[in-house]
């Protein structure tokens, strides 16, 4: 009789079922959305190129200087691919120079893609310094279109930042809901 | 004597049951590329423009932060 041959001693990979498939169905949508801002950007004359936050960045934003959070990206974006293949996730580069790192994601049914994190490079010389606001909210606006929403939100901003994204270049409008966070909006 | 369950019991236009279990998220099924390439495409050919970067700049004293001072799992 032949032997059955050796037992695997690791499981087969988690890649055959839904989560798998919804996390490359998702990371297909990032990459066409992401696609589409980048062109209208570089068109724009912003040099931004717009990646998914790999290993290469997370390096990268290891050697970010002085910071005005300490949140712990490697740490964010792992606990955010666990449970949300349909994520926004979103390193911004510029030639070789890490410019920004984003997280976000949709609601559940088409009402809203929120940004739950942003942070841009505290190097005061980076080349897209004071347009990162501009390049993430192209990209968020982008990936919203992609999955059907309406509806912009900023979760949580700090309060020096909402001026400038309630003045009317932004377009964004301040929501102070009970018992939750503050946010803004700004329909597509 | 027999008693009626409790989905037997539930009028015909009543709401299914949803158990507590199930997330809420898994109802929604992703786009396929195709209409995903559709919306982006009627979005740049519809009457609002994207965000024009060069017009919006953020002043030099807004940090370029979005987010809680601390992070905390959502």
């Amino acid at each position: 009789m032949p032997s059955p041959g050796p037992i695997p001693l690791t499981r087969p990979p988690l890649g055959r079922g839904g989560r798998s498939s919804a996390e490359t169905r998702y990371r297909e949508l990032r990459h066409l959305a992401f696609q589409a801002a980048q062109d209208d950007l570089v068109a724009a004359g912003v040099n931004a190129e717009l990646r998914a936050i790999d290993a290469t960045a997370l390096a990268a934003f290891g050697t970010w200087p002085a910071r005005r959070v300490a949140w712990p990206w490697p740490e964010m974006t792992a606990d955010w691919r666990r449970g949300h293949p349909d994520r926004f996730e979103l390193a911004v580069w510029s030639g070789d120079a890490l410019c920004a790192l984003a997280l976000g994601r949709p609601s559940p049914g088409a009402s809203h893609m929120a940004l739950y994190f942003m942070e841009g490079s505290p190097d005061p010389g980076h080349p897209l310094r004071r347009k990162v606001a501009t390049v993430v909210i192209t990209a968020l606006r982008a990936y919203a279109i992609a999955l059907g929403k309406g509806e912009l939100r900023l979760v949580d901003p700090l309060p020096e930042v909402i001026p400038f994204y309630c003045s009317p270049a932004m377009g964004f409008e301040l929501v102070r809901p009970r018992m939750e966070a503050p946010y803004c909006r700004r329909s597509i | 004597m027999k008693t009626l369950s409790r989905l037997d019991a539930r009028p015909a236009s009543a709401p299914a049951v949803k158990s507590p279990r199930q997330p809420e998220r898994a109802a929604a099924a992703p786009p396929t590329l195709a209409e995903a390439r559709q919306r982006l495409a009627a979005a740049r050919g519809g009457s609002q423009p994207w965000l024009t970067p060069a017009a919006a700049e953020a002043p030099d004293d807004v940090p370029e932060v979005i987010g809680p001072e601390t992070y905390r799992k959502v």
